[in-house]
């Protein structure tokens, strides 16, 4: 009796005792460790490996895609050549095609990956700059780096969705209570904020590439884009000088000779000097994506994206880089061309990297800054080193009007189905509405000079009350 | 002894059994009998009940007995008397000869006031406690029976009535007469007010139960052929909505009970589900309702608008066999689900297992085996329709036919196929017969103190579609329980396992591929190869809306392959009266292993044929433990139950999907082994849950229920300092059937109740880590060989508990002796600064974070159910059983709602389904295209999508998607052994019609897509009256008219139904039959699932709302059980 009676007790005051322990154990019950795939912000932004990590992310960001048609991994490219006079599509994808016949949407999805792809690249970009500004624990040199990469980065996505769209909301932080009511930002507001990244970009960096190859930016990178820039803005004056500073720099920078070298690797082939910034290819097993997508898998087959009519007849007769940078397959006696600046569809070999910016779209950019400032002559020797290497004779325009048209017609060819330069252009030089007509109609559409910008997503005006909607998209 | 008024007397001593022999000894001279009585009763511990009007007259006894027989000595000394006696247990009941025990005495006694005692037994012999003892016509009950059944009353009147009740008996009534001594036996009421009902951790009836909860029982559940046990809750219990996403086996269930109460992550989707809080058999189901599936399939199709389905998903409830289920309880208001805390905003499902019973082994089995077949869909064009619709939408166009691919006028169907072939591709892909077979058996028996039950099921369930898809599963499922003899030691184990394989497609193009042109070739060669080139084309690269040969959809496997296992411990130990300690141990593991691939035999030769297998693990653990301590006693005249204890609960995800790409042979395809380039990616979460709750409830006289819950919980889905929260509710129930003056006045009236209750529930069903600011590796790939890290998603460390206040009161009424038992709640849920995932524009990097949203969304409703016996004769009986739910959901306030990502979604004072379209006016007669209406009322053809209310846009609330009413009826009709079930499931409702989901597709309707054979009349010429425009192939006005239209109010109508749910007969064989045969039952029926729909929606299926997703099969099956 005593004995089960003592047991009894025992039970109970054992239970009792586990009752009061969940009671104070809860604290230290429900506290987790984070979990083994995440690692805490602070700790990223306090060891140079873990913030380089970060800044790697956004290029693999704008690389990884492989497949899919990325803003920054052939997107661009491919839908501004759509909408503008360089290609068409054969895929019978339903979004595309409305994108060709200048018939987009605010309901556009595909459309729409182009801001919110650009914006999540921004948050990465914000975040670095964020985190690494208030980080003590990295070396000044180091943590500078990183600060002008994400930069550069960050410069690169406003410019784009700047033309793509117009006025867009300039986010520079990680707020999000604060972005997100954030309205349109006015153009030169956002190209303020471009140039002031790239200006601080281009002093934080270092001239050298941090890595083998051209695949991280150095000062330079900063430079190139800001020359593009300072064009945009019709600034004649620091375009050139920005131009000139990768120019005249030729130890590192130089015209590729061969038309078909210019898109290799800058790691694999040292001499690939025309490469200002180059991303490497990510994706096990694949190339570049626009190779990927423009090179169709044998000579039978029609590939997804032809050239056009308008951009076949643009080139010059003896123009080499018909031959080398286009190919074309037959298919019932009818020739379908297809760019073919980047020759490997998919190999494995990453023998190609994506070019972002290269040395012959700075003389450009300086043949048609100098020919603003009226300095003719030296314009003309830019233009022509693009025009020799195509095989083509040398300019003789005389006029200021005709040697800028020759440089506008220069880029058309030089710069076909490369990060949307065309159909910037068009808008840029105020030839759309007179080019665009013609255009459209031979798509089965009207050009309304409101299509010149993109729609913004329907569900990001809901979202955000302060946002409008581009002219013309109801 | 003097006074015959003390006409009784009740000698009703208890005493301790120890010590006492069964033999009697005495010896004596003319004993008073009184006094031999108390000698007995002191010598064997049995208790006499007699009169005292016994020994008047009765003779002085003079005996000598040693060791005698308690039988034996009672009979020598009621010898010469004339009295008889009876003995029953351990109780003597001496009478006068010839006089029935406590029968009315002949003759009225003056009134005077005497004290009564009694015990009050069950049929068992059991003493019952808790019993209500009544004065009949008095106000209050006089006392209540203790633990030993006994009871006592002082200073009743002697000729009053005593009536004595208790739960689950029947009423038991005498009057007095003057006796002061009563036996009361009470007989157990059969009514399924007195069914056990399962709650949170402990069972009740409905009879003293003040929460709001509905049982589905195994009878219910057995007469529907589905795999998936969540099915067979559609229309079944009021407030919960069941909605099967797709008529795919496996597809996602969604279940909502009580309406939503978050707002929606993506403003662009369909509301998601406020999933209720499931839990089998005491432990949390571990991946609750979310789908268990990473890889997509035909089953899973992902977030696309077209299958009106973006929730949809593989449902980890397909791996519970509905057989194995004993009931299913629907927990709603705040007194049943405060007690879950944290968990329990949005109801609580408890799902019990079957348990072994005692008596003689018996055996089951059942086996069923039957069709299914898509029930209605919408008829498409024919080849002649087709091509005429092709050439006007082109003539339309001004363009021509051409075969340029790229060309606006490229139209390989009108210039290369076959014109004259027609193929019914609806027939071809969703046009056959699943087949299911279903096969279960159990063996179950034991003792008083032992039951087992063990058992195994197998089912099987091909597709409609080609390519012998198939899902199989095999459960088995065992309970043991043992309590010691003294019934102090509970011992209960059950193990539930099961597995799941399901092989179908991972190409969810296979879903609208019946819209291929009618002309289209055959899509396999004569030798069953996919065919890839037709007259020179390339049928891989000719697409619109198809991206390849659909006979390669067949041909790109997916399969499931899901784990399951359920176990859980119960020990209880009763240390003292009343006062038990028990644990729950509970753990629940489920692993879905999933496989999809493209082999290169999928693929056109002509692309890039490069070969691709993924291999998916997504494993679920929870365990639980739950210490608990619960004291009954009687107290004063009522029935105290307290319940403390504590939860322990972790629950861990861990996903990994392997990707192999580059095989050089399909052959190796089902291997990563062979794979020429793999990587890997994984996700982990961690959630730990602990808490302490408690619940007291007292019962007072059968009448008066009160009832308090408490719990403090905390979950590490929260940041530091916002762990925990505390969480409680307020119940009362008052028994008004149980007061005299209702019984006096309303005797038709057996049981009524009136409930209340309040309280608060929280939700901590978010994602772990999420108040975490992280970085997580991008997996796969690396930047010239180094890692990049992306930042996991927006994070705040702010968000912390929400609370859902629910208010709730109901009516419950039993008439005509509980044939007609109903049921009225009215219910008021009120959510206020609820934790969701806030959407936010794309600009800010994420679309969403976690956080508190300064918004109150209210829940407010009536549910109705009635059940009744209509008829009851000999051989046949009619029941019915009718349940109704009249929802209303509105977002009671969102201050800030014009400035927040919301604007456009919501409106104050509407529901969260509001619908906010712009106004579908018509067909222009002149240009053919649709014309939609202005705010203004203004006809356009450009509305903007904006609500009105912006003062920017012209969408107007045109409705919302929460159904009106809901509900069902079930008529059980018997005679004989043949028993004939017809449930009737109904909602009224709006949804998304067909005619949208075709303009939503995306192509002009006029491009190489089938259409519905209704599009055949359109407009066609100037003047033409239609609704439907004119066709086109291009990207142009039509185009975009077709999209405002899928956009527009047209695209929502009355999706509103009556479905025949359910109908089952069964022929159950007579005893005598079975008696010659050996069986204890045996039965064959016949069951039929979604018999037929009475519906006006315009569409294919009126529940799941989807033109190109599969709708929900109608099933035949037939079956024979068996028990012996």
């Amino acid at each position: 009796m005593n004995l089960i009676y003592f047991s009894k007790r025992t039970i109970f005051i054992v239970y009792f005792l586990i009752i009061c322990l969940a009671l104070g154990a809860c604290r230290k019950f429900v506290q987790i460790p984070p979990a083994p795939n995440l690692i805490v912000t602070s700790q990223v932004f306090s060891d140079s490996t873990d913030a380089d990590a970060a800044v790697l992310a956004l290029y693999i960001t704008m690389i990884r895609s492989a497949t899919v048609l990325a803003p920054f991994d052939g997107g661009i490219t491919v839908y501004t050549g759509l909408s503008s006079d360089e290609l068409y599509s054969t895929r019978g994808l339903a979004p595309e095609n409305s994108i060709y016949a200048n018939a987009i949407l605010q309901t556009n999805t595909t459309i729409s990956s182009l801001w919110s792809s650009s914006y999540q690249l921004a948050y990465k970009a914000n975040a670095i700059i964020e985190g690494l500004t208030g980080s003590k624990a990295m070396e000044a040199s180091a943590r500078d780096q990183l600060i002008g990469e994400a930069k550069i980065v960050r410069a690169l996505v406003y410019f784009n969705l700047v033309n793509l769209y117009g006025a867009v909301p300039f986010v520079t932080s990680t707020n999000y209570e604060m972005n997100a009511v954030i309205p349109r930002t006015p153009v030169d507001s956002v190209y303020k904020g471009i140039i002031s990244d790239l200006v601080s970009a281009q002093s934080l960096l270092s001239d050298n590439y941090l890595t083998a190859g051209r695949v991280r930016p150095n000062s330079y990178t900063a430079s190139a884009l800001l020359s593009r820039v300072y064009l945009y803005r019709k600034d004649w004056r620091n375009a050139e000088n920005m131009a000139s500073r990768i120019i005249n720099d030729s130890g590192t920078y130089k015209i590729v000779n061969d038309l078909n070298k210019v898109f290799l690797s800058s790691i694999a082939n040292t001499n690939n000097t025309e490469a200002i910034w180059q991303l490497t290819p990510v994706q096990p097993g694949y190339e570049t994506t626009e190779g990927y997508f423009f090179i169709p898998t044998s000579s039978t087959v029609k590939p997804k994206y032809v050239i056009s009519d308008f951009l076949l007849t643009a080139f010059e007769t003896d123009d080499l880089r018909k031959t080398a940078w286009m190919k074309g397959n037959t298919i019932g006696g009818k020739i379908y061309k297809y760019p073919f600046k980047y020759k490997l569809g998919k190999d494995g070999n990453a023998t190609e990297f994506y070019m972002i910016f290269r040395l012959a779209e700075q003389y450009l950019i300086r043949a048609e800054a100098l020919a603003q400032q009226g300095k003719l002559e030296d314009a003309a020797v830019d233009l022509n080193m693009i025009r020799n290497r195509a095989g083509l004779l040398p300019n003789s325009a005389s006029t200021q009007e005709d040697l800028l048209s020759a440089i506008y017609h220069e880029r058309q060819v030089e710069l076909f189905c490369e990060w949307g330069h065309r159909w910037f252009d068009l808008k840029r030089t105020e030839q759309v509405n007179t080019i665009m007509p013609e255009v459209t109609s031979s798509k089965a559409g009207s050009w309304d000079t409101n299509w010149q910008l993109y729609p913004i997503y329907l569900d990001e005006l809901n979202q955000n009350h302060f946002l409008t909607q581009n002219p013309g998209y109801h | 002894m003097k006074l015959t008024t003390f006409l009784l007397v009740a000698v009703y001593l208890h005493v301790s059994a120890i010590g006492l022999g069964q033999k009697v000894n005495i010896s004596g001279k003319d004993m008073p009998l009184e006094k031999v009585f108390n000698m007995i009763k002191k010598q064997t511990g049995y208790v006499f009940f007699y009169d005292y009007s016994i020994f008047q007259g009765a003779k002085n006894v003079t005996v000598d007995i040693k060791d005698g027989g308690v039988d034996e000595s009672i009979k020598v000394c009621l010898k010469d008397q004339s009295l008889d006696y009876n003995i029953v247990n351990k109780t003597i009941y001496v009478t006068k000869k010839g006089e029935q025990w406590a029968a009315p005495v002949n003759g009225e006694d003056p009134p005077t006031k005497i004290d009564v005692k009694g015990k009050v037994v069950n049929e068992k012999g059991e003493p019952v406690p808790g019993a209500t003892v009544k004065i009949k016509g008095a106000k209050m009950a006089s006392a209540s029976t203790n633990e030993a059944g006994e009871f006592e009353i002082k200073e009743v009147e002697s000729n009053a009535s005593i009536v004595v009740s208790s739960v689950g008996y029947e009423l038991w009534e005498v009057k007095l007469k003057g006796k002061v001594a009563l036996s009361v036996l009470l007989h157990t009421k059969v009514s399924s007010l007195d069914e056990t009902q399962v709650i949170a951790y402990g069972t009740t009836t409905q009879r003293f139960n003040v929460g709001s909860v509905t049982t589905v029982k195994a009878e219910d559940i057995a007469k529907q052929p589905v795999t998936n046990p969540l099915q067979a809750l559609e229309g079944r219990v009021p407030g919960l909505v069941v909605t099967q996403s797709s008529g795919v086996p496996g597809a996602t269930v969604q279940m909502q009970i009580r309406g939503q109460n978050s707002l929606n992550p993506s403003t662009g989707g369909i509301m998601p589900l406020d999933n209720p809080l499931v839990i089998i058999d005491g432990v949390p189901f571990s991946p609750q309702n979310s789908n268990i599936n990473q890889l997509s399939s035909i089953t899973a199709p992902g977030t696309s608008n077209v299958y009106n389905n973006i929730y949809g998903g593989m449902s980890p409830f397909n791996s519970i066999n509905p057989s194995d289920i004993e009931s299913i309880d629907v927990l709603r208001d705040a007194d049943a689900t405060a007690i879950y805390g944290s968990r329990g905003a949005n109801g609580v499902i408890l799902i019990t297992t079957k348990k072994g019973k005692s008596g003689k082994i018996s055996i089951n089995g059942n086996v069923y085996t039957g069709q299914s077949r898509v029930a209605h869909t919408m008829p498409l064009m024919n080849t002649t329709q087709y091509l005429a619709m092709r050439h006007e939408a082109f003539n339309n166009d001004g363009i021509t036919p051409n075969d340029i691919p790229g060309d606006p006028g490229y139209a390989p169907d009108l210039l290369n196929f076959d014109t004259t072939k027609n193929t019914d591709w609806k027939k071809y892909f969703i046009g056959g017969t699943a087949h299911v077979t279903d096969a279960n058996a159990s063996i179950s028996g034991g003792t008083s103190n032992t039951q087992f039950l063990f058992g195994a099921g197998y089912h099987h369930e091909s597709y409609i579609y080609p390519g012998g898809f198939a899902d199989n599963r095999i459960t088995m499922n065992s309970n043991f329980h043992h309590n010691s003899s003294n019934k102090r030691l509970i011992i209960d184990f059950s193990v539930n396992y099961s597995y799941d394989h399901n092989n179908s497609s991972n190409n969810i193009n296979l879903l609208s591929a019946f819209t291929l042109p009618p002309d289209y070739p055959d899509l396999l060669k004569s030798n069953g190869d996919i065919n890839w080139i037709y007259k020179g084309l390339d049928l891989g690269d000719y697409n619109l809306g198809l991206s390849t040969n659909p006979a390669a959809y067949l041909k790109q496997p997916y399969f499931i392959k899901t784990y399951d296992l359920i176990s859980r411990f119960q020990i209880g130990y009763e240390i003292t009266k009343g006062l038990t300690l028990r644990s729950n141990l509970g753990y629940n593991t489920l692993t879905g292993n999933e496989y999809n691939a493209n082999p290169k035999l999928a693929q056109d030769p002509l692309s890039y044929p490069y070969t691709i297998a993924n291999f998916g693990t997504n494993d679920f653990k929870t365990w639980i433990i739950e210490p608990q301590m619960e004291y009954k006693r009687s107290l004063g005249k009522g029935r105290l139950d307290i319940l403390f204890g504590g939860t322990f609960q972790q629950n861990t995800n861990n996903k990994t999907i392997i990707s192999g790409e580059n095989y050089s042979n399909d052959l190796l395809i089902n291997s990563i082994t062979g794979a020429g380039v793999t990587y890997a990616v994984g996700n982990y979460n961690l959630y730990k849950y602990n808490a302490f709750f408690g619940r007291i409830n007292y019962i007072l006289d059968n009448k008066y229920i009160v009832d308090l819950t408490g719990r403090r919980d905390g979950s590490s889905r929260f940041g530091p300092g916002k762990q925990f929260g505390n969480f409680g509710s307020v119940g009362g129930g008052w028994l008004f059937s149980e007061e005299s003056f209702i019984r006096n006045s309303l005797p038709i009236i057996s049981y009524g109740k009136l409930r209340a209750s309040y309280g608060t529930t929280g939700n901590d069903n978010i994602g772990d880590y999420q108040y975490l600011s992280a970085y997580t590796p991008i997996p796969g790939v690396a930047y010239q060989g180094s890692p990049g890290y992306n930042p996991q998603g927006l994070y705040n460390p702010n968000f912390s508990w929400a609370l859902t206040k629910k208010l709730e009161a109901g009516l419950e009424l039993g008439l005509f002796k509980d044939r007609i038992l109903a049921g009225v709640s009215w219910y008021r849920n009120r959510s206020g600064n609820q934790l969701v995932t806030y959407t936010l524009p794309l600009q800010v990097g994420f679309g969403s974070v976690l956080r508190n949203a300064p918004y109150t969304v209210q829940n407010m409703g009536w549910e109705i159910s009635v059940s009744s016996t209509n008829i009851k004769t000999g051989k046949f009986t009619w029941n019915t059983a009718f349940n109704i739910t009249i929802p209303k959901n509105i977002l009671l306030s969102f201050p800030g709602l014009a400035q927040s990502p919301y604007q456009a979604s919501y409106v104050v004072g509407k529901s969260l389904s509001v619908l906010q379209k712009v106004r579908y006016f018509n067909v222009n007669d002149t240009t053919g295209v649709f014309q939609f209406l202005t705010a203004k009322g203004i006809p356009t053809y450009f509305p903007s999508y904006s609500p009105a209310a912006t003062g920017a846009g012209d969408a107007v609330i045109i409705g919302n998607r929460d159904p009106k009413f809901y509900g069902g009826i079930k008529n059980t009709f018997k005679y004989g052994g043949v028993q004939l079930d017809v449930f009737l499931q109904f909602s009224k409702q709006m949804g998304p019609n067909y005619l949208g989901q075709v303009y939503l597709v995306g192509y002009p309707a006029g491009a190489n897509i089938n259409l519905p054979a209704s599009f055949v009349s359109h407009w066609q010429k100037e003047t033409d009256q239609s609704n439907i425009q004119k066709f086109s192939t291009q990207f142009a006005d039509a185009y975009k008219a077709g999209i405002y239209f899928s956009q527009s109010s047209a695209a929502y109508g009355d999706a509103s139904f009556i479905r025949v749910k359910t109908v089952s007969l069964a022929y159950n064989f007579t005893t005598n039959y079975l008696r010659k045969m050996n069986l204890e039952g045996l039965s064959l029926y016949v069951n039929a699932q979604n018999l037929f729909t009475i519906t006006g929606y315009k569409g294919n299926d009126p529940e799941n709302q989807s033109f190109y997703s599969l709708p929900p099969l109608r099933t035949f099956v037939a079956g024979i059980q068996l028990n012996f």
